[in-house]
């Protein structure tokens, strides 16, 4: 009987980024490796122009590497054309923003459902798999309401709901906390945490030692290569001296 | 075990029903815009469907044509002018011949309709009189109606709206406009030519307006010494047949070989095929093309209108795809591909077209119901019935529809390109180079140029205007095509010139700076509201030079027979031969009593009058065939000759075979009598003020001199050679053999006479002016002839009957008219400063959504300015700014676009001698319009700029 270790949801393997040509050129990311697995919670920490938001554009499929190889569940986002990335961010990667979670015009289940949609579920189908996520998040009374009828740290879980409904078992949040009180973003950070524990894999980009904190691995960023990558649970000042913040 | 990325079944479908979501409540969230957008595309949608729906109800159907002109009789028989008994009617129709070979049969003689009637009908004759009755002094006509309107089997057709049946001879009905034109009440007496009659009610024909001024009499009442003078009388009685048979085809085709017309209920409501309408020997005629071109028609004038608008929309859309950026590029983030996030803003497109033509459509038919049910309600048949044309407003809505959703794929297409995560990391959108739409927009330019360039050089290659006349089709395709190129290719580069006007703004002033850079940053916005002024500025140029060289044409070839306003009335008129053949002595009038009549008749629209003298005119002058030739052509009681000015060889104007005139500009062809040849009223006698009078321009010193030096004034520099010009006298009761057309009669004496030239302001039909000195002496027998009368404005009808009564009453003739010179210019600044007007209105319209958006588009950065300490009065500089940008630009190329090509359509094709261009309508459209716009963008937008807690730092 063969004993299998954690399954790869992500892997960036000799990931390079490059904006612009020739003098004008800006290395984004140069030769970047990382694995991150089913349940784990991974936090990606570095200085403003590091590459944080190019490693998590590249991760979700937004954007293409310039060399190297990116995988999402196995599957090499290299071949696939514009309308597959689509539906791989439909189905297995989830988004979570700063700002502007919430698509301002659907209420919270639509927009949790809305990746379900978007991949032809029936919206009765769609809408119980939405309040299922919810759930998941605490906040079901909120179904109902709209963007603007929600605090921020409402949204956010309302984001991270839409991040996991569904199949998806890769979360890709970019500065969750940036607009919300430390209150609101602890919150958020439970949620998160409690994401990885139930089985998705989640990369979060953050300045924010304390947040770091509650990942199981910090990757350190500068320049656009990973320069070091720490154990889980450090000292948030010990976290910031890493990370040259 | 990698993902399954293959499609799953009904991801399109729910795609598209999340975009349609989406769209739906972006729609409530943004009202103002949506409410504009509705707007802009529902009321060109309504103006159609309106305007379609007018047309058609203007147009008969079957149960109209049946129930307005034949009531409930089967059939009716009239008189059809054909040439031959090969001519068919229209089926519809009894008065239209539809078919015939067109050949004139000597032998044809039509037969008395009465005499076709099959056996077995009762038959209601109608006949038509011709009536007078007497106003003041003046006899105006009547018309008459020989019928039993009442009887019941006319119901439909006559219907009685006032008052009650005639009871005796003397009762009659009227229509209600009799009534009205003389003032008249129910039992009031009116005096015709067949007799006196009390009205004692108002008939409706439902096929005649309620307005014209009808009598209905019946048998009986009309006595048989009017009904013998009635003139042609087989031809002015129908004959209505009242029976259960119906009136076949055959029967009618039967009747037309007669030459009679027949309407049938029958045939009406079952028309005979294209077969059994054809004659033998004639082709059968192009059915559906007079609809083709109603459509095709149409369709142009409904693209063009819908392109306005869509440019317009199009303008609101980007804004709309701009705000919502960055929400689709979450939804893009959420897994939707690039279809899906367009078809978010399509489906803006999608709602909003839906809403703006259903309620267009609906809009345009209640409006158009409501004119048609109140123009009939108003007893005219110029609507018989309403007509929706379905097919042409569902044409309107699809067009007004597509043209929604092509305004919104524009910007829906660059959101899709613009990658999702550029726009979510700088929440704005990149504005595209449009390099290739430049480059494409500079070659089509140079194409329009090269087929400008041809078409003119075309039009200009040939001399003989039989040949320019052939190539004409060739031409006005080349220039056209050129032109409407050319507007393509403005369009195309507008995005480029808009980057190089504002590239240099650094020493403008802040807020013009700041609506420079606005407009280049945020191409989406202002190319399509540039290119909407843009097509308003063509179109209106193009229009404005096109119709100011028609009417230059039309100026140059109206026949002018006084000045504009002027009339002359004679003062002395022949009176018509008495019944034994003899001729009665002409009627002499004085001036004062025609002058005083008249003003007393239309008041102070009376500018002036003058009495003009001239040689004597022809009067007593027994001619034709038999006529003793050895009476002189001058006696003390008549007088044969007549005045005229010679040609001098080399003066003529030169024409070609055809009689085409070679050259219109040649100076031989142009001015008074060039082409025409003069009355006897044609010589005057003048001095300085009746010269100004007559000619609408000053005599100088010099030609004054040759007046009192014995010579001539003359209007036209063709009858004088060498500073001379030759007076002939004609015979007018000789015929001569002279090459020269104009040259009728024999010249009985030629005076050579000094001359001078005083062109007229006007082509008016004078040879000139001698003094009457000079008349005496050549022996012209000057007396007042004429009484010139020059008013402030052309009269309206009502003031030219009242003038024609008091004129009758003066001359004792009843039926003296009393017509003054329209001239050409009666509607001419109404319509081109109309086409201005709605060109402003599209250049308003554009330039006011464009700042509006971009104000609003620009809320976070005035709060910035704001908070900087930005003068209030910024707000209102950057929008005035932004509309002067908008329209100025727009307005300069769609001048450029629409004149230029114009002109050269004007001159090439031969349309107008003269091209001119109306530089004050361009100028008001290029300078007058634009700051117009910019005031008024300044005037009504709110000063005080936006603060927000963020941006002040609160």
């Amino acid at each position: 009987m063969s004993v299998q270790g954690p399954q790869q949801v992500l892997e960036l393997a000799g990931v390079s980024k490059t904006f612009g040509e020739g003098a004008t050129a800006v290395a984004a990311l140069r030769d970047v490796d990382l694995t991150i697995s089913a349940g784990e919670f991974v936090a990606v920490m570095g200085p403003s122009g590091s590459g944080k938001s190019s490693l998590l554009a590249l991760a979700g499929g937004l954007d293409r590497p310039t060399s190297g190889s990116v995988f999402v569940e196995s599957t090499p986002l290299a071949g696939l054309g514009l309308n597959d990335l689509a539906r791989l961010r439909r189905r297995a990667v989830g988004y979570v923003f700063q700002d502007f979670n919430l698509v301002p015009t659907l209420t919270a289940a639509e927009n949790v459902a809305l990746p379900l949609e978007l991949d032809g579920t029936a919206s009765r189908k769609a809408h119980r798999q939405a309040m299922d996520a919810l759930r998941q998040v605490g906040i079901p009374e909120l179904a109902d309401r709209f963007m603007d009828q929600m605090s921020g740290g409402q949204q956010q879980r309302v984001a991270i709901a839409r991040a996991v409904v569904g199949q998806r078992r890769l979360i890709l949040a970019d500065e969750p906390t940036g607009a919300l009180d430390s209150t609101t973003g602890q919150g958020v950070m439970e949620v998160l945490r409690s994401r990885a524990e139930a089985g998705a894999a989640v990369m979060l980009v953050t300045h924010e030692a304390r947040h770091a904190a509650w990942a199981d691995r910090v990757v350190f960023l500068r320049d656009g290569r990973i320069v070091d990558q720490a154990a889980a649970l450090q000292d948030p000042a010990v976290l910031l001296a890493q990370a040259g913040l | 075990m990698p993902l399954d990325l293959a499609p799953a079944p009904g991801g399109r479908r729910g795609s598209f029903r999340v975009a349609l979501r989406m769209a739906r409540r972006d729609i409530n969230r943004h009202k103002g815009r949506s409410l504009l957008i509705i707007l802009l595309i529902m009321l060109p949608v309504a103006g159609m469907t309106g305007a379609v729906t007018l047309f058609q109800s203007t147009q008969k159907t079957s149960e109209e044509i049946v129930r307005y002109e034949l009531g409930g009789t089967q059939a009716r028989f009239s008189a059809l002018p054909v040439p031959n008994a090969d001519s068919v009617q229209d089926p519809l129709n009894d008065t239209m011949v539809a078919h015939s070979t067109g050949v004139h049969d000597a032998d044809f003689t039509s037969a008395d309709p009465a005499e076709l009637i099959p056996p077995g009908y009762e038959v209601l004759p109608q006949r038509e009189l011709d009536l007078t009755t007497g106003v003041g002094a003046a006899t105006v006509s009547l018309q008459g109606w020989l019928v039993d309107a009442l009887h019941p089997a006319f119901t439909g057709k006559y219907s009685l709206l006032e008052g009650r049946a005639p009871r005796s001879s003397e009762e009659i009905l009227v229509s209600p406009g009799l009534l009205e034109r003389f003032s008249l009440g129910l039992g009031e007496q009116i005096t015709t030519s067949a007799g006196s009659f009390v009205p004692v009610g108002t008939l409706r024909d439902a096929d005649a307006s309620d307005r014209n001024s009808f009598i209905f009499l019946r048998d009986g009442q009309v006595p048989d010494s009017v009904l013998n003078q009635q003139p042609g009388s087989a031809q002015a009685v129908s004959y209505y047949l009242v029976g259960p048979e119906p009136v076949t085809w055959a029967l009618v085709r039967a009747a037309n070989s007669q030459g009679v017309g027949v309407l049938s209920r029958s045939v009406v409501f079952d028309p005979p095929s294209a077969d059994q309408q054809a004659i033998q020997g004639v082709p059968p005629p192009q059915r559906g093309s007079d609809f083709m071109a109603l459509y095709a028609t149409f369709g142009l004038i409904a693209a063009l209108a819908l392109l306005e608008v869509g440019l317009l929309a199009g303008a609101a859309f980007a804004v709309g795809a701009k705000r919502q950026v960055r929400e689709l590029a979450l939804l893009a983030a959420s897994g939707a591909d690039s279809p899906t996030v367009r078809s978010v803003v399509t489906a803006g497109g999608l709602w909003l077209g839906g809403i703006a033509v259903l309620s267009g459509a609906a809009l345009g038919l209640c409006s158009a119901a409501a004119v048609v049910h109140f123009v009939r309600f108003m007893g005219s048949p110029r609507f018989p019935g309403f007509h929706p044309d379905v097919p042409l407003t569902l044409v309107s809505m699809v067009m007004g529809l597509v043209c929604c959703i092509l305004a919104a794929m524009a910007p829906a297409n660059q959101v899709a390109r613009q990658a999702a995560l550029g726009a979510l990391k700088s929440g704005r959108a990149p504005a595209g180079n449009g390099k290739r739409t430049s480059l494409a927009g500079a070659a089509l330019l140079l194409v329009a140029g090269g087929l400008l360039a041809t078409g003119w050089l075309l039009g200009q290659s040939a001399a003989d205007p039989d040949i320019k006349a052939g190539q004409l089709p060739l031409v006005a395709g080349l220039l056209i095509a050129g032109a409407v190129l050319a507007v393509v290719g403005f369009v195309l580069i507008v995005g480029w010139t808009i980057a190089v006007l504002t590239a240099r703004t650094d020493w403008l002033p802040l807020y013009v700076r700041l609506a420079a850079r606005d407009s280049t940053r945020n191409r989406g916005r202002t190319i399509p509201a540039v290119a909407a002024v843009l097509a308003a500025a063509t179109l209106a140029s193009a229009a404005l030079v096109l119709l100011a060289s028609q009417q230059a044409g039309m100026r140059e070839n109206h026949h002018w027979n006084a000045l504009e306003n002027q009339t002359f009335l004679p003062l002395s008129i022949e009176r018509p031969f008495l019944a034994d053949g003899s001729s009665q002595p002409p009627v002499d009038v004085e001036a004062a009593d025609l002058s005083s009549a008249l003003t007393g008749a239309l008041g102070s629209s009376v500018a002036w009058t003058k009495t003009i003298s001239a040689p004597a005119y022809v009067r007593n002058c027994a001619f034709g065939p038999g006529s003793d030739l050895s009476v002189p052509a001058r006696t003390a009681t008549s007088n044969c000759l007549q005045y005229s000015l010679a040609k001098p060889p080399g003066n003529e104007c030169p024409v070609t075979p055809q009689g085409r005139v070679v050259n219109r500009d040649d100076w031989r062809c142009r001015g008074s009598l060039a082409q025409s040849p003069g009355s006897q009223s044609s010589i005057m006698i003048g001095d300085a003020e009746v010269i100004g009078a007559v000619l609408g321009r000053e005599a100088g010193q010099e030609a004054l001199a040759v007046l009192d030096a014995g010579g001539m004034v003359v209007t036209n520099p063709v009858f004088v050679r060498d500073g001379e010009t030759v007076l002939l006298a004609q015979n007018v009761r000789t015929q001569a053999e002279h090459p020269d057309p104009y040259l009728m009669h024999k010249t009985v004496s030629s005076t050579v006479l000094a001359a001078a030239v005083v062109e007229p302001a006007e082509a008016v039909p004078y040879y000139g002016f001698i003094s009457e000195e000079t008349a005496q002496r050549l022996g012209m027998q000057p007396r007042p002839a004429e009484l010139l009368v020059q008013l402030n404005r052309h009269p309206s009808a009502a003031e030219a009957d009242a003038a024609s009564a008091a004129v009758a009453a003066v001359y004792q003739q009843p039926r003296a008219g009393f017509w003054v010179e329209p001239g050409i210019s009666q509607e001419n600044p109404w319509m081109t400063w109309s086409i201005v007007a709605v060109s402003a209105l599209i250049t308003f319209s554009a330039a006011g959504i464009t700042a509006g958006l971009s104000l609003a588009d620009a809320r976070p950065d005035h709060a910035t300015l704001a908070a900087v300490g930005a003068s209030p009065r910024l707000r209102k500089g950057l929008a005035g700014s932004q509309a002067l940008l908008t329209s100025g630009l727009g307005t300069l190329l769609g001048c450029l676009a629409g004149a230029l090509p114009a002109v050269l359509i004007a001159s090439a094709t031969g349309m107008s001698a003269l091209v001119d261009v109306p530089w004050l309508h361009l100028l008001a459209l290029l300078v007058a319009v634009p700051l117009t716009g910019a005031f008024l963008a300044w005037l009504f937008t709110r000063a005080r700029l936006p603060a927000s807690r963020r941006a002040v730092g609160i």
